[in-house]
């Protein structure tokens, strides 16, 4: 975060899509059982 | 020499006493004001509300700033900046110094985990929010700073500090203008929507039936014992207190070092380094605990010197001069052309910050979901003292983790440069 606050200002564009990238990263982890749960179910 | 009745000697003092002098009358009017008591609005930020009333008051009627004066030195204003910025990494280090149980259940641990990837992922739906807001806001006002909208996070998720630090780094590496009084507001912000944000949730789930609000006492506070096992006395050729405050200024001078020459292997970094200087700070901390320990193991030192609970009191010390120093030193007149731009980024960071820890207390944290929400929103709006006192509301005496889950988390983050 802290490191990508200081890239913002030269290239704003690419900050936010590392930004979306890491956030769905994140919410793989995050919701990982729910995920893999329902795979397995299927 | 200065003359003991020169400004210059008391300037620093008359500074600090103001900001003390508010925190009292903010404390009193909270007591006092049946609005401002149940808006959870933390007395710290009362204080420095009024600050910035007087100085706009001051500035209408003799057109100086109020703490630029002779009164306060000179350069009052620059000096609620660094108070601002060593109270932080001051806060931080005080509480990394606190001796931590690490015996955890895998659920525990899992629910931790889970706390930490909830806070790094909020701080970028907050970071994507902001960022987006900013870029159209660049292309409908011409010279608007395309990235200011990354300020957010910092603003919301970690509070004045942080804010005020990478708003200066905006301002004097990347040219944004007043980029410090801009990170200051989005902090003030914050907490107005953790306070504000947190009593309108309560009050709606409480009519509704789904909450029943703990009756507290004031009494009430932490779980922490006054005195642990094996710790020097509180009095003895030295006072405890002293013990840890020089603990705490050891650790932050050994960051200064590392900042100092982390500066001079990078010069041009140096504005980014001295930005991270509570990260360096937390560092310094787990050096001195670890040099402790091992003193302790050799049988150098056989007593105890940290004391848990007079850690935590001098960080929450820290983080209340923080907040009221931050909030005091924004100047209304430097950000009056931002107003639109910075109520539309409050308004979307508390609508995302809301909605998102909502659908993840509900999904992950079953147990104690209303506890988990209102800890985690209160903390990544304001700072960790909103998130206790909107917890505080529904579970007075913390017989859920969801405190704990914040506290234990945030020594996992560090590492990661997140918190």
């Amino acid at each position: 975060m802290m490191l990508l606050a200081t890239l913002a200002p030269a290239k704003p564009v690419l900050t936010l899509i590392i930004f979306v990238l890491f956030f769905a990263v994140m919410n793989i982890i995050l919701f990982r059982k729910q995920i893999f749960k329902r795979r397995k179910k299927k | 020499m200065e003359n003991f009745w020169d400004f210059r000697v008391w300037g620093t003092f008359n500074v600090f006493a103001v900001l003390f002098a508010s925190l009292l009358t903010g404390n009193i009017l909270k007591k006092s004001c049946r609005f401002l008591r149940e808006s959870l609005i933390p007395t710290s930020v009362i204080g420095g509300a009024m600050l910035i009333i007087v100085a706009a008051i001051y500035k209408a009627i003799t057109k100086d700033v109020m703490f630029d004066t002779a009164f306060f030195g000179g350069d009052g204003t620059a000096k609620l900046e660094i108070i601002t910025y060593h109270a932080l990494a001051l806060g931080f280090i005080a509480s990394t110094l606190k001796n931590t149980k690490s015996q955890m259940s895998k659920k525990r641990t899992e629910e931790i985990f889970n706390t930490g990837v909830t806070t790094v992922a909020t701080y970028l739906v907050q970071g994507i929010a902001g960022l987006v807001i900013t870029m159209v806001a660049a292309l409908v006002v011409k010279g608007f700073f395309t990235a200011a909208g990354v300020l957010l996070p910092f603003g919301f998720g970690q509070g004045t500090g942080q804010a005020m630090n990478y708003g200066n780094i905006y301002e004097l590496q990347f040219g944004f203008n007043n980029g410090k009084a801009f990170g200051l507001t989005i902090a003030a912000l914050g907490f107005m929507s953790a306070s504000i944000g947190g009593v309108i949730h309560l009050n709606i789930m409480k009519r509704t039936g789904r909450l029943k609000l703990s009756t507290r006492n004031d009494g009430g506070g932490d779980n922490e014992k006054v005195e642990g096992e094996n710790e020097i006395p509180l009095s003895e050729s030295i006072d405890k207190m002293t013990v840890q405050i020089s603990l705490i200024a050891v650790s932050y001078f050994i960051s200064y070092g590392v900042m100092s020459l982390l500066a001079m292997l990078l010069p041009g970094m140096k504005s980014v380094v001295y930005g991270f200087n509570f990260l360096l700070g937390v560092f310094s901390a787990m050096l001195v605990k670890l040099v402790l320990n091992l003193f302790k193991k050799c049988k150098a030192v056989k007593k105890e010197y940290i004391n848990n609970f007079l850690l935590t009191r001098a960080s929450n010390f820290c983080f209340d001069v923080m907040i009221v120093a931050g909030v005091a030193a924004i100047r209304l007149d430097t950000i009056q052309s931002y107003w639109g731009i910075l109520i539309i980024l409050g308004a979307v960071g508390t609508l995302i910050t809301y909605v998102y820890n909502r659908i993840v207390a509900k999904v992950l944290f079953l147990d104690y979901v209303e506890e988990q929400f209102l800890a985690m929103y209160g903390m990544l709006t304001g700072t960790a003292s909103t998130g206790v006192i909107l917890l505080r509301e529904i579970d007075s005496e913390f017989k859920t983790p969801a405190a704990d889950n914040w506290f234990t988390k945030t020594c996992l983050l560090l590492p990661l440069g997140f918190q």
